[in-house]
């Protein structure tokens, strides 16, 4: 027989672990420095997928991964006052202000920022704006390098 | 081992006539056997399915887009529904009620993975679906441990796969779907076995976990064979055989070990010449040099390898399941060689009569097949 204490973990333990992960990101959106994207390339005709807006991160430098479909490294966005740029993961980061992990997939660079969640009642009124005008979105970044996306909004062009 | 009273009636007639036992052994045993307490498992199986559709009511509750709720009043009546169902499953732990045990912790692991896709809804965090199960899968695994029942172990190790088998796809062969198709399908029936062998060594109190991971590798070797046998071999990356083979041998020798050696040493060998078997039906395709007759032959070697491993281990069902895969398999053969003839209509009917003639003599002469195939090995 399993002993009780072993239960009281197991029942515990997840609850503990998922308010963990909530406040983690919670402290990212909170503390984190605030950095705005152009966002684009969502299929014209079925903007949505699920409840999830996709789209492509228009980044202010060129993207490395566009070079080879099958690239899996590792890079960093790096954004300075002056300036920004993708340095391979691992290399110094001391001039960034910002800075970004992610990795190549399928071509692109992916930060784990490229969705938003749509609600429902918003979908119709969300195709008229991007087609009227142009996305951004807002992202929170900690000082780990790990990005939030906080608010997804738009101007008309 | 009764499963329900009708049944039992049927075997008593029929030990009576045979003069096994009198009419008074035989009302003596039907009344013994109508006073237990025996589980009704329409209504659990109802309950389980209750608990599963409530829960799934929750998450749709909890997914749908209240944008007038704040996001903290959402994560804090979500929080609030975990804790008091954790809450739940110690308190009923405490006033011994088994069942309802079983049914909070299986709550209790939908609603986790409920609240995986409500955080990630609201801090929009990116990723795949098998990320999810698999963050799903290490906050469960102590429930898991814990749980009895073998829809929560079979809930768990579906989640094992999901994520499994997402990350290869995802990270592995650069969007090739063949290869990662081979390795999945070759692993995932050691690791199950492997792991199911290693629970039943660890003792009683992990048998849930043993049968449930026991199942699955049979599962995924019937998947298997089922599913190359179709496929084109293709060349694999270079030392994937090696990485096999090491976890096979590793595996196998923590978990076959002293315990289930002692305990069966020809359900033991039977298991090494099945899983070699298996893996050369797998190096086969793999390889590329794979034609009709190597596959078909491979195939009723691993299948008939399994008929005879349950034999051993006394699973008369699992036997006959398998070797009726031996038979249907033949069967394909058959109609591989004759290939048109096969279709015309004498073909039709020379095939029909030895699919009934063969079937009926297995069914005649069941018995005697296996207590043949018994001393032979």
């Amino acid at each position: 027989m399993r002993s009780f204490r072993f239960l009281v973990f197991a029942a515990v333990f997840p609850v503990i672990a998922l308010m963990f992960f909530t406040v983690y990101k919670w402290n990212i959106v909170r503390a984190g420095k605030k950095i705005v994207f152009d966002i684009e390339g969502y299929d014209p005709v079925n903007i949505l997928t699920g409840h999830y807006l996709i789209y492509q991160v228009v980044y202010k430098t060129p993207d490395p991964c566009t070079a080879n479909y099958d690239l899996t490294s590792e890079y960093i966005y790096c954004s300075s006052p002056s300036d920004s740029s993708f340095i391979p993961a691992g290399a110094d980061r001391t001039g960034c202000t910002v800075f970004i992990k992610g990795e190549c997939k399928r071509g692109r660079f992916t930060a784990g920022i490229e969705r938003y969640n749509i609600p429902e009642e918003k979908a119709e009124e969300l195709d008229k704006k991007v087609r009227e005008g142009k996305g951004k979105i807002q992202v929170s970044v900690s000082g780990a390098g790990e990005a939030v996306v906080e608010k997804l909004f738009f101007e008309k062009e | 081992m009764f499963g329900n009273l009708k049944s039992l009636e049927k075997k008593l007639e029929n030990w009576r006539s045979a003069g096994l036992i009198s009419s008074e052994q035989s009302s003596a045993i039907l009344s013994y056997e109508e006073k237990q307490p025996g589980k009704n498992l329409a209504v659990y199986s109802i309950i389980t399915l209750g608990v599963s559709v409530l829960c799934l009511g929750i998450i749709a509750l909890i997914a749908s887009n209240w944008e007038s709720i704040p996001n903290f009043i959402k994560l804090s009546f979500d929080f609030l529904i975990l804790a008091g169902t954790g809450g739940a499953v110690i308190y009923a732990e405490q006033n011994e009620s088994r069942n309802l045990k079983q049914w909070l912790i299986l709550a209790l692991m939908i609603l986790i993975l409920a609240s995986i896709g409500l955080i990630s809804q609201i801090y929009n965090t990116g990723g795949e679906f098998y990320m999810a199960a698999g963050f799903w899968v290490v906050l469960t695994l102590p429930l898991v441990i814990y749980a009895e029942a073998h829809t929560s172990v079979n809930l768990w190790i579906v989640g094992v796969i999901t994520a499994v088998s997402g990350y290869v796809y995802d990270h592995k062969f650069g969007g090739n779907f063949k290869e990662p198709t081979f390795l999945l399908l070759s692993c995932f029936p050691v690791y199950f076995y492997a792991a199911g062998s290693l629970f039943h060594f660890f003792g009683e109190k992990y048998s849930h976990l043993a049968a449930g991971h026991r199942f699955w590798a049979v599962a995924t070797v019937i998947a298997s064979t089922s599913v190359l046998s179709v496929f084109d071999g293709e060349k694999a990356s270079g030392g994937f055989f090696a990485v096999i083979g090491i976890l096979a041998a590793a595996f196998s020798a923590v978990g076959f070990g002293k315990f289930e050696y002692s305990e069966n040493k020809k359900a033991f060998y039977s298991a090494c010449i099945t899983a070699l078997f298996f893996y050369a039906f797998v190096w086969v395709k793999e390889s590329g040099i794979s034609s009709e007759i190597l596959d078909a032959v491979l195939f009723l070697c691993v299948w008939f390898s399994f008929s005879v491993l349950f034999l051993q281990k006394g699973q008369k069902r699992l036997f006959d399941f398998f070797l009726a895969g031996v038979g249907i398999r033949f069967l394909i053969v058959y109609f591989q060689i004759i290939k048109s003839l096969a279709f015309t209509a004498l073909g039709l009917i020379i095939s029909g009569i030895l699919i009934i003639g063969l079937s009926w003599l297995y069914l005649k002469k069941r018995e005697q097949i296996q207590q043949m195939m018994e001393k032979f090995l």
